[in-house]
């Protein structure tokens, strides 16, 4: 089955000493076919900023991640999908509207999603998106 | 398969006949390409995995990773404050 890689999955994998290393590695290897909606990937790309790797490093990182998955662009219904669920859940923000994104692009795609992140597990469950088990 | 004609703007020509050769070595292959396209297709599904992990050089726990992403948000809207 198609899998969607969530960031937290992504930087878990890509740091030998984050908590989640073995698991994520454990489940990266185990994805048959993996995607990225284009929301992670900038996600990622701020993270390791923030970690403070070397510039040339991210783009290291980055490059060898999109040799490694191909990227779905976010689409129009896709934005249409998140704005409706965040205004359904009666949340007092958008803070969360990438993850709304990801989650549109699971569904719309049937895709299940591979995540580390707990609000997103509950988001999924929330909106009969399947959760990838490692 | 159907075969038809199509006219395409010159630099989506242009996009398509570079992709070609990239790929495949040649522009006989633009129908394929364009089929997977269409239908989102990648060539890259992670079966052959290249990302090389490496250290941070101190433990990082999943919550601080979490955080990290959503800081992302409160950077990109710092406007609205």
């Amino acid at each position: 089955m198609e899998s969607l890689i969530d960031t937290s999955v992504l930087v878990d994998y890509i740091l030998l000493d984050s908590e989640f290393h073995q698991r994520a590695e454990t489940g990266i290897k185990k994805i048959e076919r993996g995607f990225l909606p284009s929301v992670v990937v900038e996600e990622l790309a701020y993270v390791l900023d923030r970690l403070k790797l070397s510039k040339e490093m991210v783009n290291e990182k980055i490059e060898e991640v999109l040799d490694t998955y191909g990227v779905i662009g976010i689409t129009s219904a896709n934005l249409q999908t998140a704005c409706k669920m965040v205004m359904k859940e009666n949340s007092i923000s958008f803070k969360r509207f990438n993850d709304k994104l990801i989650l549109a692009v699971a569904k719309e795609r049937s895709m299940q999603l591979f995540t580390f992140d707990r609000d997103l597990i509950k988001e999924c469950e929330a909106n009969g998106v399947r959760i990838f088990q490692e | 398969m159907v075969k038809t004609t199509i006219i395409l703007e010159d630099a989506l020509y242009r996009q398509l006949v570079d992709e070609s050769v990239r790929e495949y070595g040649s522009t006989r292959k633009l129908s394929l390409l364009i089929n997977s396209k269409l239908k989102g297709e990648s060539k890259n599904t992670g079966r052959k995995i290249h990302i090389k992990p490496i250290k941070l050089g101190r433990r990082i726990t999943e919550k601080e990773i979490e955080e990290t992403i959503g800081e992302g948000w409160t950077e990109g809207t710092k406007w609205r404050a």
